[in-house]
C-alpha cells in the first residue's frame, strides 16, 4: 500500500483508540485510513469518497497473522495524503485509498464522513489534519 | 485585550494541547481565543465572527519573549463572554464573536463549516454575560 498517514500528536487518552473487527486474511499497514464496511463495527482500508471514516490503524497487520481485531486511533494530529488542494481550516473527507480531499457540504452534513480539519494548505501533498471522531 | 476565557475544567489528556505557530512580536494573553490564520498551523487571536477556532492559550506570551510556538487547549469547559446584543442558549453551538475573545450564537452555515464552532453553551447568557462552554475542537458530530 502507499500514502499511509503519519501520526504527529496523540490527543485524548493515547489517541483514544477504538477496537474494530477486520478481515483475517487482509494485510493492513500501520497508518491506514480505515472506513466502516459492515455491521457490527467492521472496518477496511479507505477506498472512495462517501465512506464513513473510522480512524487510523495503530499497528501493522499481515495476511497470515490471524488478527481479527484492530485498534484505530480516533483523536490525533496526523499528516495525511491529500489528493487535491487541501484548504486550511476546511473539513476533509476520504477521497480514495489513504487519501483525503476537501469535504463538500453533503459530506459535512453527514458528519461521519469527515476525517478531520485541515491545519495547513496542501496541493497534492501531505496535510496536517486534526482528527477528533 | 479583554474578555479572556477562564478554563474551568481540563478534559481529555490535560486539555489535549496542540502546538501551533504564532508571530514572535505579538503579545497574547493567557485565555485568548485563537483562530487558524495561515498555513501551516499558524494562529492569531480571534478578532471577528465565523473564524476557524483552534483553541485557548494556556500561557501568556509577551512581545519580547521570542516565543514562536504556543500550546492551545482544545478540550475543556471554559467561561466565555457572550457578545453584545447576543444570547447564547443552553445546548446550542457558539462561534467566535464580532469582538475579540467573545462568542456569538452559531449560524447554520457556521455549523456546517464545523471548524468555526467554538463549543456548546452549557448555560443561557445574554449581552456580554459570562457563561460556561464545552469545547472540543475538531469534534465532527
Amino acid at each position: 500500500m502507499a500514502n499511509e498517514a503519519t501520526i504527529i500528536t496523540l490527543l485524548g487518552n493515547q489517541g483514544d483508540p477504538v477496537e474494530y473487527t477486520v478481515a483475517t486474511g487482509t494485510p493492513i499497514p500501520k497508518g491506514s485510513l480505515m472506513e466502516f464496511s459492515s455491521s457490527p463495527q467492521t472496518v477496511v482500508i479507505s477506498s472512495a469518497d462517501g465512506k464513513f471514516f473510522a480512524g487510523i490503524s495503530a499497528f501493522e497487520k499481515t495476511a497470515t497473522d490471524g488478527v481479527v481485531k484492530m485498534s484505530c486511533i480516533t483523536h490525533c494530529v496526523a499528516e495525511c495524503k491529500n489528493s487535491g488542494s487541501g484548504t486550511l481550516g476546511l473539513p476533509q473527507k476520504i477521497s480514495g485509498v489513504n487519501t483525503i480531499a476537501n469535504a463538500d457540504s453533503d459530506t459535512v452534513a453527514t458528519a461521519t464522513e469527515v476525517v478531520g480539519i485541515g491545519l495547513e494548505t496542501a496541493t497534492t501533498g501531505t496535510q496536517a489534519v486534526l482528527i477528533n471522531l | 485585550m479583554a474578555d479572556e476565557a477562564v478554563i474551568v475544567d481540563l478534559l481529555g489528556n490535560r486539555g489535549d494541547p496542540i502546538d501551533v505557530i504564532v508571530a514572535a512580536g505579538t503579545a497574547i494573553p493567557k485565555g485568548t481565543l485563537m483562530i487558524l490564520d495561515s498555513s501551516p498551523q499558524t494562529c492569531v487571536a480571534s478578532s471577528g465572527a465565523s473564524e476557524i477556532f483552534m483553541g485557548i492559550t494556556s500561557v501568556e506570551k509577551t512581545t519580547t519573549d521570542g516565543v514562536t510556538q504556543m500550546a492551545l487547549i482544545t478540550h475543556c469547559v471554559a467561561e466565555l463572554t457572550c457578545g453584545a446584543g447576543e444570547t447564547m442558549v443552553l445546548g446550542a453551538p457558539v462561534m467566535t464573536g464580532a469582538a475579540a475573545n467573545e462568542v456569538d450564537v452559531a449560524t447554520a452555515s457556521t455549523v456546517e463549516g464545523r471548524a468555526q464552532i467554538v463549543g456548546i453553551a452549557m448555560e443561557t447568557v445574554g449581552n456580554n454575560g459570562v457563561g460556561s462552554v464545552l469545547i472540543n475542537v475538531g469534534k465532527r458530530v
